[in-house]
């Protein structure tokens, strides 16, 4: 046996259990020879414990590595050569405390788990916010301590195409404290027209509204099927170093809203994660409306096979005694401090108002197994450690030393959402946006210094000039939301313009200066209203930088893909959708939805802090190239058939066409891929790749062709 | 048959149109290469690139006159990159019997050019073509054909006792996608190497003639052309000319080009660095003198076999032949 796992919890709700069969099917599929060593379900934990050394020794050679959580110590009795990795996947001992800071420690237990940790051939972590809440509330990990992503479940069955979701907003999970249930009632409080519901156990819990669905989820169909069946997964819990409930989710192709310390976050960004900060509940709330609002693709594969891939490598690089971490895993930018999101976890405003009585009675009635070993464990424990409170009752209240709800502080880096109060710069400030010039009919064009901005998100708005109104409009909307700092109206640079409609786009690039094409540079994202496709197609042709986005609120088309990056239609005939002709290209209903559509377009194609790769052609193979790939250096990655010789052409779009039929697979930054969904998706779809790969040439993207 | 071809270029371009006007003088046409300006007066490239280009402007009378005459009679008028409405309106004028070629030499949405300009000119363009390093992905539709190197290819393998010596001729910083050649990062590895007795760096501090550098290109083992774009400039066609090893940071679709205007089965054996690399190949390429003269032999063999300018005219040669 190349690989062991240990699972001391054999619960489908248990998200080691979970991990423990991703990871199995995984390294299987690598070609590793893996067995899962399971507690059973009438198994006491210390017997797992004495269990374990003989069913090692019979399934393991001494090369065998052994994987066991850190938690509970299930490793104790293993013998000291035993090649052990241990996985941290968060402490019961650190829920404990989450849930109940006041309670005492378990110490002797905290010892025995960092015990396990110190011996350990091997600890690896699936995220840093595993590593630092490990560090900063349990004890110090070795320094050889690496990180490398879970693996994603493999959907089995998948959902048939096309079906239609009756859940908009779905839990999946334990519905206790931990796992964050008050946040969620105060959520579906918040958005009545959404609809919500729960995947818990098999009984609907106590003091669950009306108003909320419940779904039985205790075998893994019927988890898939309470997910095949949602539009999202709202995930509050208030502390997780990864959550298999996520990667479960994107292994069924449905997006998750968390809050952005959790472990999930660092694997990838919206619109697969749409991170909120934590405990602000409109942050929340505006995750979740804007999740649902987007248009999302509809299939996942990329991402949870390029998980996968990160994690076989990990493994095949751990067996082969050469650990290395992945480079994949970033907190986002906007990630407060973990120490302080936990200092000012708050109250929750839904106790489970049960009593202890009735909660063990509950238990009893439910699970007399678990309850009978868990009363035995707690009077075992209390003999040997007089004053210990062994038993790990749920709290009702998490309260906070500080008192009642407090916002999360500003995180340090990155853009910060912040009320939208106008900066004093009154001169220059027209409420709402930052007026920096007029492009007049003749004469050179002229701008003042673009609004200041994090670099690669200054935004500016280009408007006709009789038509203000529809411009404050769009930059009060945006700026009211305050999650998103740079649509804040002092942030938008705001241009307008006045011109000849047959002036040609040579003439206005002939009336744009040097030095103003190079303030015009300095925009990174540029939304035009009903811009004349001439005004359009000059602007863009100023900078390679600026990327340009055009609203037409007529329902009219720019003339070629050329003309803008993006652009937007607003045509309450047409059904919605995104051409495969332009980088990208949506039509909406209504104007209702300008606002939020903007947002996403400028959020998902503005700089990535986590730029992963996907995988959009090809069959997923192990290729350990793509550990080391940087995204910095190259943005996409093309791998051809081998002995294939240099196709022979005359112009690019020749080469590039003869190219296509030699390509093995093609993978693309998550940056390329929202910038350019609108051709990635027929690739998916099993079409050539010669568009999208034209349009990123032209754009300065560069491939690694091997 | 012999050709007359006029060449007209609104700046010398680094002398790519006087080159190839000389090459298809030397495969027996008649060309004549016309600019209209040379690069500014104060500027480092003035003077530099006209051995083979006649200045309109400010040019006497004879040479007004020898250039209508070339042009009236010309079978084909390759316009390179832009050209003034004053220009397109004396061709007009002129109302030359000949094919319109156009040839663009610079990226899209940045300077020169910002946007394409064949459409704009207003005369009838036969065929359009591009340079074909890293332009072709901006014109994706025009016929890539390559720039040319007149000398003759040269080796001087690097022996096991001498230095690695390094050509690198700076370049300034400027705003853009493709015109943003410079790195500072290249400039302090370079130093700090030098400095370390690690590599010799030939780095010259004046302007000099095509020629004058060409010559000292020879001297060297090593050419670094920008590590910054993903494309590879004239300097590294001369490297491979001149038996360097040619480091830049050209990416697949770049040395494609090169190697399709060529009619090359292989890609060119440029070394790829970039700006977190660019240590680590100067010091391998350094620690090991055969390293160095097998790379540069490459390089002579690559020129020698695809890149002769006698050779890569003849592609220039039929286009013109095949015009309609």
């Amino acid at each position: 046996m190349d690989y062991l796992l240990v699972d001391p919890f054999g619960q489908v709700t248990s998200g080691v259990t979970s991990y423990s069969i991703a990871a199995c099917d995984s390294l299987r599929r690598l070609g590793l020879k893996v067995a899962v060593i399971t507690r059973r379900p009438d198994e006491h934990i210390e017997d797992l414990r004495r269990r374990l050394p003989d069913e090692v020794a019979r399934l393991a050679c001494p090369a065998t590595l052994v994987e066991a959580p850190e938690t509970l110590a299930v490793t104790r009795d293993l013998p000291a050569d035993t090649r052990l990795h241990i996985r941290l996947h968060g402490s019961r001992h650190f829920g404990a405390w989450l849930q109940d800071r006041r309670r005492p420690r378990d110490e002797a237990g905290i010892a025995a788990e960092q015990h396990e940790i110190g011996r350990a051939h091997h600890v690896s972590a699936p995220s840093l916010a595993a590593l630092r809440s490990h560090v900063a509330h349990l004890g110090p990990l070795p320094p050889s301590t690496t990180i490398h992503p879970h693996p994603c479940p493999q959907p089995d069955p998948l959902a048939p195409p096309g079906s239609n979701p009756d859940i908009d907003a779905l839990f999946l999970g334990r519905w206790q404290n931990l796992k964050g249930h008050s946040f969620l009632l105060e959520l579906q409080r918040r958005l009545p027209h959404r609809r919500f519901a729960v995947a818990c156990g098999d009984e609907r819990p106590a003091g669950l509204p009306t108003s909320i669905r419940h779904l039985a989820a205790t075998t893994p169909a019927e988890r898939a099927a309470a997910l095949d069946r949602c539009r999202l997964v709202v995930l509050p819990s208030l502390f997780e170093t990864v959550s298999m409930v996520a990667l479960e989710a994107w292994s069924r192709s449905r997006p998750v809203v968390a809050w952005n310390h959790l472990g999930i976050a660092e694997y990838v960004g919206a619109p697969f994660l749409h991170g909120a900060r934590p405990w602000r509940m409109d942050d929340l709330e505006r995750c979740t409306e804007e999740a649902l609002e987007s248009g999302l693709c509809c299939d996942f594969s990329f991402l949870t096979r390029s998980l996968d891939w990160d994690f076989q490598q990990s493994i095949r690089a751990l067996i082969d005694g050469q650990p290395l971490s992945s480079t994949r895993l970033h907190p986002p930018a906007d990630c407060a401090d973990l120490a302080q999101v936990l200092d000012t976890m708050p109250a929750l405003p839904h106790p489970d108002t049960m009593h202890l009585f009735q909660r063990r009675m509950r238990k009893l009635l439910r699970n007399p197994a678990a309850y009978w070993r868990d009363s035995a464990l707690r009077r075992k424990l209390a003999r040997l450690q007089p004053g210990t409170v062994a038993a790990l009752p749920a709290r009702n209240d998490i309260e906070t030393p500080h008192g009642p709800l407090r916002e999360a502080p500003e995180p340090p880096h990155g853009p910060v959402a912040a009320l939208a109060h106008p900066t004093p710069d009154a001169q220059d400030i027209r409420k709402p946006g930052v007026v920096i010039g007029h492009i007049g009919p003749s004469g050179f064009i002229k701008i003042r210094t673009p609004a200041q901005g994090v670099e690669g998100w200054r935004i500016a708005l280009l408007h006709a000039h009789d038509r203000p109104e529809q411009a404050d409009t769009l930059i009060e909307r945006l700026s009211a939301l305050e999650d998103f700092a740079p649509t804040r109206a002092d942030r938008i640079s705001v241009i307008s313009f006045e011109i000849d409609a047959l002036e040609s786009s040579a003439s206005l690039i002939n009336r744009i200066d040097q030095k103003n094409k190079e303030l015009i540079g300095q925009i990174d994202h540029l939304v035009m209203l009903d811009t004349p496709a001439a005004l359009a197609r000059a602007l863009r042709c100023c900078s390679p930088r600026l990327r340009t986005l055009m609203i037409s609120t007529r329902g009219e088309s720019l003339p070629g893909p050329d003309d803008a990056d993006m652009q937007v239609r607003i045509d309450a005939t047409a059904q919605s959708s995104e051409p495969a002709s332009w980088r990208r290209d949506v039509t909406i209903a209504s104007e209702e939805r300008l606002p939020l559509t903007v947002m996403r377009l400028l959020r998902e194609t503005g700089p990535k802090s986590v730029d992963m790769l996907l995988q959009i052609l090809g069959e997923p193979v192990f290729d350990e190239a793509l550990h080391d790939f940087d995204t910095r250096r190259f943005q996409g990655l093309i791998r051809l058939l081998e002995g294939a010789p240099l196709p022979p052409a005359e112009t690019m779009h020749e080469f590039i066409a003869a190219l296509c039929p030699r390509i093995r697979s093609l993978y693309v930054s998550e940056s390329v891929y929202m910038r350019y969904r609108s051709l990635c998706a027929p690739i998916e779809a099993g079409g050539a790749p010669a568009a999208l790969i034209e349009a990123c040439l032209h754009d300065g993207v560069l491939f690694d062709v091997a | 048959m012999s050709l007359k071809v006029l060449h007209l270029s609104p700046t010398p371009l680094v002398a790519a149109p006087g080159k190839l006007s000389r090459a298809l003088r030397q495969a027996g046409h008649d060309s004549l290469c016309v600019a209209l300006n040379d690069y500014p007066k104060n500027g480092p490239l003035h003077g530099k690139f006209i051995d083979d280009v006649t200045l309109l402007a400010e040019a006497s009378s004879e040479v007004k006159d020898l250039v209508d005459g070339f042009a009236r009679a010309a079978d084909v008028i390759h316009i390179h990159n832009d050209l003034p409405a004053s220009t397109v309106q004396w061709l007009r004028e002129l109302s030359p019997r000949a094919r319109f070629v156009y040839q663009v030499h610079s990226p899209l949405r940045e300077g020169p050019l910002y946007f394409e300009r064949a459409p704009a000119l207003g005369l009838p363009i036969s065929r359009h073509l591009v340079v074909g390093q890293y332009q072709p992905r901006h014109y994706p539709d025009y016929l890539a054909v390559p720039n040319l190197v007149l000398d003759e290819p040269f080796l001087a393998p690097r022996r096991d006792d001498e230095p690695l010596r390094v050509l690198f001729s700076p370049t300034h910083s400027r705003t853009g996608r493709w015109n943003a050649k410079y790195s500072e990062r290249l400039e302090k590895v370079l130093r700090t190497l030098h400095d370390l007795r690690r590599v010799e760096i030939v780095w010259p501090t004046a302007p000099l003639s095509p020629s004058t550098l060409m010559a000292l290109r020879r001297t060297c083992h090593v050419s670094i052309d920008e590590i910054m774009t993903g494309a590879f400039h004239q300097v590294s066609i001369e490297g491979l000319c001149a038996g360097n090893v040619v480091i830049n940071r050209a990416d697949f679709f770049s040395k494609s080009m090169m190697a399709c205007c060529a009619r090359a089965p292989e890609l060119p054996p440029f070394v790829h660095a970039d700006e977190g690399s660019i240590e680590d190949v100067l010091i391998d390429l350094a620690l090991s003198p055969r390293r160095t003269a097998e790379l540069q032999a490459a390089s002579f063999r690559y020129f020698d076999a695809h890149l002769r300018a006698d050779r890569l005219v003849n592609r220039f040669v039929h286009i013109y032949e095949t015009l309609h």
